[in-house]
């Protein structure tokens, strides 16, 4: 088997706090290869975007601490790095782009002054062949009049403009991983499609890695070619995007699932799942998501089920993937 | 192939785009149309511009030189010869008036800058670097604004006296004095800029394009400080008029010969001088006044003008 473009093996992390240690990701493994869409789906504090900050080196050093686990790039260990070899990385190989897109560019600088930046630093280009090459991204990116868009300042666009506007800055030394954290949530549904479309489009056509961070299972199913369900810093469940969805085998994938909207019906209350994600400084010794989960048992309160299976992994006792939990579907508690 | 997929909207856009970036202003016009809408602010600004003229361009037109005495027109009222009267060395007050504004607006503008290039750099750095960095400094800068400035510049004022420097020389003695006393409270202003500026997405945003530590400070943070810079650095003028004012008036700060509106205040240390004599200090003190409440004034409009968010909401 070829050797994956990123590998998380058994990551753990945690932040200090006044509640104690927060374990914010607990023994993380994945693998997200050349070319793969990879989804990460749960609810707000669930670690996703800390796992996705992790890879990137960008967790505040005073407060974050690496628990144990690697972050494999091309097998190398990224938490090795030194910062300046990190640096490098950053916005070369691998980029990233954010939930709120009106924010993350520099008010006081042009969209241009912003977008030949990465070019001057990691390509070595000179601003004036950045500039061009900054000009036909804008283009690349499906806005017109690049021109006058490179001399425009951020508030003078749209939030979708900005956002592809984000998106042509990551893109801009042809990375081979794209971060995508929530990167339509902010923007309204119309612009929502476009944008998951230009992704993907720029995706393929770049043979790179997305790594696309959302809470919609609707972008997950458009989009990801592997999708990973993260609760309480650990990881739920995990395989292919169509298996997943289609079969859920943990019951917080069921319930995510279920708390979907259907267009046109409105028969029903909308299901959601009760309660919230437990205090992650002090997760009980059994599996977290026991207190919200309808078909609890007593077992579930006796220890932390195993991420079990091989390519199709879930963490529950009932997920059928334990051989030493075999039961049959009559015998799930209702 | 990836084009022809957008061309549908792309004739819509292109409808938009170079009339909203034309119509648009860059964040600095529009901060100056602003400005230039605040009546005030304009009148201060124009006012503070003929006040430096007539300073810098007035004593060329005056027939007589600040330093000429004449033994018969001592401490006369203000007449045909002498509009502002003379003073007891019968020195024309009008002539001196000028100039004393030309040193007074010299010593304004230099202390300023000095200040602000101290408190800035010092400021920029102790919040973007933190920790011992920007403790030392922090507690250095706490240490000068815990010392009562008056006294302080008292003691450094009669320093200087002892140090027998030049009437000429000491102006800018007196500009090093006041700019010691000045840059921390610039500096805790940009340190706070700082620290709130650096936790804004577009800074980790930086961060993520791998961008060097001196790009992202010089590159995009600092450009965002400007507008709270521009403000602060207009009042430190004012500040320091005032304080070379009192330090003068004292006599510990700019001396005779040389004139500056505050040591042609002391006049009215003498009773006589204070009670018959007032050509001799109404004169600088409605000058301290006019310029400090007009750089004041021009201040408030130019931090309405470029922080939106700051600015006092209209009846």
């Amino acid at each position: 088997m070829t050797q994956p473009l990123i590998r998380f093996n058994q990551l753990s992390l945690s932040f200090s706090s006044d509640q104690g240690r927060v374990r914010a990701v607990q023994d993380v493994t994945f693998d997200v290869q050349a070319g793969q869409t990879v989804g990460i789906v749960g609810e707000s504090g669930c670690g996703k975007s800390v796992t996705a900050m992790s890879l990137m080196g960008l967790l505040p050093p005073q407060a974050a601490r690496i628990d144990g686990g690697e972050i494999l790039f091309q097998g190398r260990d990224l938490l090795k790095l030194r910062p300046s070899q990190m640096a490098d990385l950053r916005g070369n190989q691998l980029a990233m782009i954010f939930q709120e897109p009106m924010t993350a560019l520099n008010p006081v600088l042009t969209i241009g002054e912003q977008l030949v930046e990465p070019l001057i630093r990691h390509r070595g280009e000179s601003p004036r062949t950045a500039w061009a090459l900054a000009t036909q991204m804008i283009t690349d990116v499906g806005l017109a009049r690049a021109e006058s868009l490179m001399k425009s300042y951020p508030h003078q666009l749209s939030g979708g403009m900005l956002q592809r506007i984000m998106i042509a800055m990551a893109l801009s030394c042809k990375p081979q991983l794209l971060i995508a954290d929530e990167p339509t949530t902010a923007l309204d549904v119309t612009v929502q499609a476009q944008i998951l479309r230009l992704l993907r489009e720029q995706a393929q056509r770049h043979h790179m890695a997305l790594m696309l961070i959302t809470h919609d299972l609707g972008v997950i199913a458009q989009m990801a070619d592997h999708v990973v369900v993260m609760y309480a810093g650990k990881i739920v469940e995990q395989g292919a995007t169509a298996e997943v969805l289609r079969n859920p085998l943990h019951p917080y994938t069921q319930g995510l699932i279920a708390s979907r909207p259907t267009p046109g019906e409105r028969l029903r209350r909308l299901y959601s799942i009760p309660g919230q994600v437990p205090d992650l400084a002090a997760l009980p010794p059994y599996c977290a998501f026991t207190d919200r989960c309808d078909r609890a048992t007593e077992r579930c309160r006796q220890g932390i089920p195993p991420l079990e299976g091989q390519s199709r992994q879930a963490a529950c006792f009932y997920s059928g993937l334990s051989p030493a939990n075999e039961m049959k579907s009559g015998e799930l508690p209702s | 192939m990836f084009g022809s997929l957008f061309s549908t909207n792309r004739r819509l856009r292109d409808a938009q785009i170079p009339v909203l970036a034309q119509v648009t202003p860059s964040p600095w016009q529009q901060a100056w149309k602003a400005l230039r809408e605040n009546r005030m602010a304009m009148f201060c600004l124009i006012l503070l511009v003929v006040m430096a003229v007539w300073c810098v361009v007035g004593p060329y037109f005056s027939p007589w030189r600040d330093d000429a005495t004449d033994a018969l027109m001592i401490n006369k009222a203000p007449n045909a010869q002498h509009w502002l009267g003379t003073d007891f060395l019968g020195r024309d007050v009008y002539t001196r008036l000028l100039l004393a504004g030309r040193i007074s607006l010299i010593i304004g503008l230099l202390t300023m800058l000095l200040s602000v290039t101290l408190g800035y750099l010092l400021g920029a750095v102790s919040g973007y670097l933190g920790g011992v960095a920007d403790k030392i400094i922090m507690r250095f800068a706490d240490l000068v604004m815990t010392i009562p400035s008056l006294p302080l510049l008292i003691v450094m004022g009669a320093m200087l006296s002892e140090l027998d420097f030049s009437p000429d020389s000491r102006v800018y003695m007196v500009i090093v004095m006041l700019s010691l006393l000045e840059w921390p409270k610039l500096a805790r202003l940009v340190r706070g800029q700082i620290l709130s500026l650096r936790e804004r997405d577009f800074m980790l945003a930086t961060q993520v394009l791998g961008l060097s530590s001196r790009r992202r400070l010089f590159g995009h943070l600092l450009p965002n400080t400007v507008p709270i810079l521009v403000v602060m650095a207009t009042m430190a003028v004012a500040n320091a008029i005032l304080s070379e004012s009192a330090l003068s008036y004292l006599g510990l700060g700019v001396v005779p010969p040389t004139p500056s509106w505050g040591n042609m205040m002391d006049a009215a240390n003498s009773l006589i001088d204070f009670q018959r004599r007032p050509w001799l200090w109404m004169p600088p003190g409605i000058a301290i006044f006019i310029t400090v409440i007009a750089i004041n004034v021009l201040g408030d409009g130019l931090r309405d003008a470029l922080d939106p968010k700051m600015k006092r909401s209209k009846k």
